[in-house]
């Protein structure tokens, strides 16, 4: 009784380990996954440099570039301090982005704000070659427009689209049907369609 | 012309062929660039960092720990000797009424009967 009012290492460290079902062939991070759960800290940090991209990528279209970098790392935290209770039973990068929706989620509503961002702060790309400024352009419409979609379509396609995740990981990610997940984005896709064809903007 | 392309289904009936080159472009225009790869790389860094502080932080927190409770043990004991010894001392050192001795009172009794004027035996 006395231990646990006056011992102030927090619980999660002395959390059991979930039994661990991980498959090498399945996810390329097996590896680091399980050295990272056996308490190798320099493997979690591998994972994370592995990740950061395409973690800040989503984070930023769903949160805006304000917002991300927090998002990303409370995700980073929530992940290495719940590892122990990851049964491996969906790829590390599944449940690294499961986390990272839920922490835009909740800077969404603490934000309470329906557009995520204004329309005029959007990260600036790579200032370099003039090549790319058409790309940086077309990004910069994109990610307004994927501002305005509602948020159960813009998490489902960027999940998609920004993190590369297969859409029965989405489905997981997002605690959903797998035929709600190609529904919604399908309907963002063809919200961007009208919307970029009404701009004369459409391929 | 569209009108004899294959529809995609889930899309509007839109042709597939169109449908493929707007995704490729939507595509293009969400996938991570060389901003999301830059913050990423800092990120990564600034997690590392975090990672090293927070771990170093739960050894000192132990040890503060550590050094707090033996602080209150030590404080129980002191305080639970100290009454301890206290309750001892009042016990041992506290007057307690003089025995009664019964035969002295007897005895002083029957002289007291004795001397009064008329007595008994």
């Amino acid at each position: 009784m006395l231990a646990t009012l006056t011992f102030p290492v927090p619980r999660w460290a002395f959390a059991p380990r979930a039994p661990f079902a991980f498959d090498p062939t399945r996810d390329e991070d097996a590896a680091w996954v399980v050295a990272a759960r056996h308490g190798d800290a320099d493997a979690f940090d591998e994972l994370v440099r592995r990740h950061a991209t395409r973690l800040y990528a989503v984070a930023r279209r769903l949160v805006g570039p304000g917002d991300a970098p927090d998002a990303v790392q409370e995700c980073l935290m929530t992940a290495y301090q719940a590892l122990p209770r990851f049964r491996g039973d969906a790829r590390f990068s599944t449940y690294l982005h499961a986390i990272l929706v839920r922490q835009c989620r909740r800077t969404a509503r603490r934000l309470a704000r329906s557009l995520p961002w204004p329309d005029g702060e959007v990260a600036s790309g790579d200032p370099g070659p003039v090549e790319h400024a058409e790309r940086h352009e077309v990004q910069r419409q994109v990610a307004r427009a994927v501002a305005r979609l509602p948020a159960p379509y813009r998490e489902a396609l960027v999940l998609r689209e920004s993190a590369g995740l297969e859409y029965r990981e989405i489905a997981r990610a997002l605690g959903v049907p797998i035929g709600t997940v190609r529904s919604r984005i399908a309907r963002a896709r063809e919200r961007l369609r009208e919307a970029f064809e009404r701009d004369g903007m459409a391929p | 012309m569209n009108a004899d392309r294959p529809r995609v289904r889930g899309t509007g009936g839109r042709p597939a062929g169109d449908a493929s080159a707007f995704e490729r472009w939507l595509g293009d225009g969400l996938a991570p660039d060389a901003s999301d790869a830059a913050a990423g790389h800092l990120l990564a860094e600034a997690w590392r960092d975090r990672r090293r502080a927070l771990d170093g932080s739960a050894p000192r927190a132990v040890a503060i720990a550590g050094r707090r409770r033996a602080r209150w043990w030590v404080s129980v004991t002191v305080a639970a000797t100290t009454v301890a010894a206290v309750a001892l001392v009042a016990v041992v050192a506290w007057p307690t009424p003089a025995a009664v001795d019964g035969s002295a009172l007897a005895a002083s009794y029957l002289d007291a009967m004795g001397t009064l004027p008329g007595g008994a035996p």
